[in-house]
């Protein structure tokens, strides 16, 4: 069989109806269509979500702070508004070059997808830390408001609904930290294969 | 407090309107459905390449589409449509393939196969001969892969280069080497 008869014949065979069905796998457009707007609203959603919870959480501790002003109060504005600060600072520097491709080819999407998956690791780190400090923040910012009395290893034992949902949140966001950590090691493993697949073929 | 995983939904490609610019929203349907009407069985093939079963060519396919219809409002016509389509289907496969390899590989094997169309003897053996052509295919390392779909999709040299980022040159020596692969897997098959 000569070389371009084969590739026709594969050609064919490839573009076939039969076999695995490739057009069953085009979903109906209006179907597609719907969902893909669906999906779209939702990114949006999810977007303006970050900045609503900035603005309530944010302006929900300033206009305490104004209505009932004291050190107290004002330490716990300042406080959530570093702790605002802080997320976006890292949020934005992590996305630094990272919000599009340079180019719109697949190699550059490669690297861009490796960039990215560098920045969601080291992210889950700072988020780590920053979920900790807050927590211990406002467990102490509490324990002081509420002038407990209780010696306080006593007072963080789960023994209330709250202190135990505190407990349950902090469990589930860390087993959140390393399943997702582990989750884009091991994509990021397969990008830099991929990457090493595509540089090292012997003819690029 | 601010979402954690900012860093991980970020697009490949701008979001239509999510800035506020202004996006002919009728024009885009349109344009979208034509696309899709044109292209969707070349897609999906290209995505069935990347996935072991029909519901993971399908969610792929999703992906593929939504990639599409964010991107279309800022496709200016710098290359062709059959381009621009098939290199957002690619980075999306690429996507997803980083994303599912574990699974992937564990499911290897369980490549469905339709059945073929009632009666005649030579529909079987092509439909045989199709669905191994297509399981040598899926089994190729991503790199030769990648230019043997996009080659039996009918893309020349120049538009693959195009699509994956590399010289028309190593286009060429992928494909051959593709194709050798290929031609031993099928070989190996019968």
């Amino acid at each position: 069989m000569s070389v371009d008869l084969e590739l026709e014949s594969w050609r064919q065979q490839w573009q076939s109806p039969t076999g695995e069905s490739p057009a069953a796998g085009v979903p109906r457009k209006l179907d597609l269509r719907k969902k893909v707007a669906r999906q779209s609203r939702l990114m949006r959603l999810a977007l303006a979500l970050d900045c609503l919870v900035t603005v309530v959480i944010g302006g929900g501790v300033t206009l305490l702070a104004a209505r009932s002003w004291g050190l107290d109060t004002a330490s716990l504005a300042f406080a959530t508004w570093v702790f605002l600060a802080a997320a976006w600072t890292f949020v934005l520097g992590a996305n630094s070059g990272n919000w599009s491709p340079a180019s719109q080819d697949t190699a550059e999407f490669l690297e861009l997808s490796i960039r990215r998956a560098h920045a969601a690791i080291r992210a889950t780190i700072f988020q780590t830390v920053l979920f900790w400090t807050e927590i211990v923040f406002c467990l102490g910012w509490i324990y002081r408001h509420n002038g407990v009395r209780r010696p306080v290893l006593v007072w963080l034992l789960p023994t209330s609904i709250a202190m135990g949902s505190v407990w349950v949140v902090s469990l589930a966001f860390s087993i959140f930290i390393v399943w997702f950590r582990r989750r884009k090691r091991r994509e990021l493993e397969c990008l830099i294969e991929l990457r090493k697949q595509a540089g090292g073929d012997g003819v690029s | 407090m601010k979402s954690y995983m900012a860093t991980d939904i970020r697009p490949a490609f701008p979001v239509p309107g999510a800035f506020g610019e202004t996006v002919d929203k009728t024009q885009i349907d349109e344009q979208f459905d034509r696309l899709l009407t044109a292209h969707g069985p070349a897609l999906s093939r290209l995505a069935a390449s990347y996935t072991d079963t029909a519901s993971d060519r399908d969610d792929l396919m999703q992906e593929i589409a939504l990639a599409i219809w964010r991107a279309l409002p800022r496709f200016r016509g710098e290359c062709s449509e059959r381009t621009f389509l098939f290199r957002i289907a690619q980075n999306r496969s690429i996507a997803c393939l980083a994303r599912n390899r574990g699974r992937a590989l564990e499911r290897a094997g369980e490549i469905e196969v339709r059945d073929p169309a009632p009666n005649p003897e030579s529909d079987l053996a092509a439909s045989q001969r199709a669905a191994q052509l297509r399981s040598a295919i899926r089994r190729l390392p991503v790199v030769y892969r990648q230019v043997i779909t996009l080659t039996l999709e009918g893309l020349g040299y120049g538009e693959i280069a195009e699509v994956l980022g590399v010289s028309e040159s190593n286009v060429g020596a992928r494909l051959t080497r593709a194709r050798q692969m290929l031609r031993e897997a099928l070989e190996k098959g019968q």
